[in-house]
């Protein structure tokens, strides 16, 4: 750990996107892009993350917005976590990712830490990246050349790693709005209620047949944090929840199988004994509110 | 091979100009060079929320925040709210509720506690209905968790929050 870590650190501060682009091209290996910083600046210090350059791009604004457009929520990857967790379509038509990023460390970290930068941080117990897997969310990334679109899952290979070019930056998401029907369930256990990092955590999106019974449904998205190099998807345990009618024994079969398609590691935050455990109590709890809330909100309308 | 830049912003209403290498760490900078002792260094990894300033009228730990993007930009310290008649109340109840003790969190607090209470009516509408109680518990865990206490005077603090509230007839 070193206390005098920036002395020798070079800022470039591009005023605009054009800029940015433009440097991207000419980068040498040792320079790291810092947007909002709450992770970069103590990566630095603790010498977990070595560089000579730091690109602060934390005050481009053609990357800070939020608008609804052909049928898509787009996010510049330079809005920080309160302002999106402020934005009324978010509220609206996002609640989970309102509610997901609501749980990401403090006010404080939350006014300045980035979208953008956490999906550039990768990280396997990330919230913000858990959510955008559960809402498939889309990245647009953009450089000197061109603009291309990948889904989330597809960008981000490791930790801290992600399948995207030196000359690129992530730029937007883009997220469809979710539909009155999708009931969701998120939820991170950690060893402080609020201001910590998961030690495993579950988010999960399930569209419920609006022409069959309760408890069918069209769609599902079942992601897990933190028991994996990336939040992971269980396609096999997707398959099931579209495939069958969800009820309780289905539930005991659907976390006993997912329990042994995982492969967690011991780490300072729980061992691989607890996270699968704890795995295990996510999935039942998460399945049995979707299934209260899907049947329970049917019964509701029949009433009315 | 040190590098050293130019960067301008207004600190308390007062512009100012420093000459600084361009990552070093706002807190240290307000600190060490400018003397401002609201400022504490505690963790410097955005965890204890000691160093909480107001950037752009946003709270934010000033650990984490460095040298080249406060160019331009608006700090406020605890030393820029004492003539605030909101801040003269959170330090008047702060010191009729004994919530502190030896006090190394207090200036954080207080900034927080400050935008919390000029932010409450957009903070409130973050949540989902609910009562009223419910509500303050919920929004005193999401949006003072950045600020540690070890001395343990939470309840305090709330309750500073809680009466200041009510004075206002913001909550019953």
């Amino acid at each position: 750990m070193s206390f005098h870590h920036y002395i020798d650190l070079e800022v470039i501060s591009p005023r605009n996107l054009d800029e940015l682009l433009e440097l991207l091209t000419k980068l040498d290996s040792d320079a790291i892009i810092i947007a909002g910083g709450t992770d970069v600046n103590v990566l630095l210090r603790k010498g977990r993350v070595r560089a000579k350059t730091l690109i602060d791009i934390s005050r481009i604004k053609e990357l800070k917005f939020i608008k609804y457009e052909n049928s898509f929520i787009r996010i510049g990857a330079l809005t920080t976590l309160s302002e999106i967790i402020e934005n009324t379509y978010v509220k609206e038509y996002l609640p989970l990712l309102h509610e997901a990023l609501l749980n990401v460390g403090s006010w404080q970290i939350r006014n300045l830490a980035t979208i953008g930068g956490n999906i550039g941080r990768a990280s396997p117990t990330g919230d913000v990246l858990l959510t955008l897997y559960a809402l498939d969310a889309k990245i647009k990334l953009l450089s000197k050349y061109g603009e291309r679109i990948v889904n989330i899952e597809d960008l981000v290979t490791g930790p801290g790693k992600l399948n995207i070019n030196k000359y690129e930056v992530i730029a937007e998401i883009l997220i469809q709005p979710m539909l009155k029907n999708d009931i969701y369930y998120h939820k991170k256990l950690s060893f402080r209620k609020v201001h910590a990092v998961a030690s495993v955590s579950i988010a999960m999106v399930l569209r419920q047949d609006l022409n069959g019974p309760c408890n069918k449904f069209v769609k599902a998205r079942m992601v897990l944090g933190a028991v994996a190099p990336t939040p992971i998807r269980i396609h096999e345990v997707e398959e099931i929840l579209c495939r069958e009618l969800l009820d309780y024994n289905g539930i005991e079969r659907i976390s006993n199988l997912i329990v042994s398609k995982i492969k967690p590691r011991s780490g300072i935050r729980g061992s691989a004994k607890f996270r699968k455990l704890a795995t295990m109590g996510l999935v039942k709890e998460g399945l049995k509110t979707i299934l209260d809330k899907s049947c329970n909100s049917i019964k509701t309308t029949k009433l009315n | 091979m040190s590098s050293i830049k130019k960067i301008e912003f207004v600190l308390n209403k007062t512009p100012v100009i420093i000459e600084v290498p361009p990552a070093k760490p706002l807190a240290r900078i307000l600190r060490y060079d400018l003397g401002i002792k609201s400022v504490k260094i505690g963790c410097e990894e955005g965890g204890c929320g000691a160093c909480t300033v107001l950037l752009d009228g946003k709270p934010v730990p000033s650990c984490l925040v460095i040298a080249s993007q406060i160019n331009g930009r608006e700090i406020i310290t605890l030393e820029g709210l004492v003539q605030d008649p909101l801040m003269q109340k959170i330090q008047e109840y702060f010191i009729k509720e004994n919530a502190f003790q030896c006090g190394f969190c207090t200036p954080g607090f207080l900034v927080t506690i400050w935008a919390y209470i000029k932010h409450w009516s957009s903070i409130k509408n973050i949540f989902k209905d609910g009562d009223e109680k419910e509500i303050f518990t919920k929004s005193l865990e999401y949006f003072l968790s950045g600020n540690l206490c070890r001395c343990g005077t939470y309840f305090r603090i709330a309750k500073v929050i809680q009466l200041i509230l009510r004075e206002f007839n913001l909550i019953k």
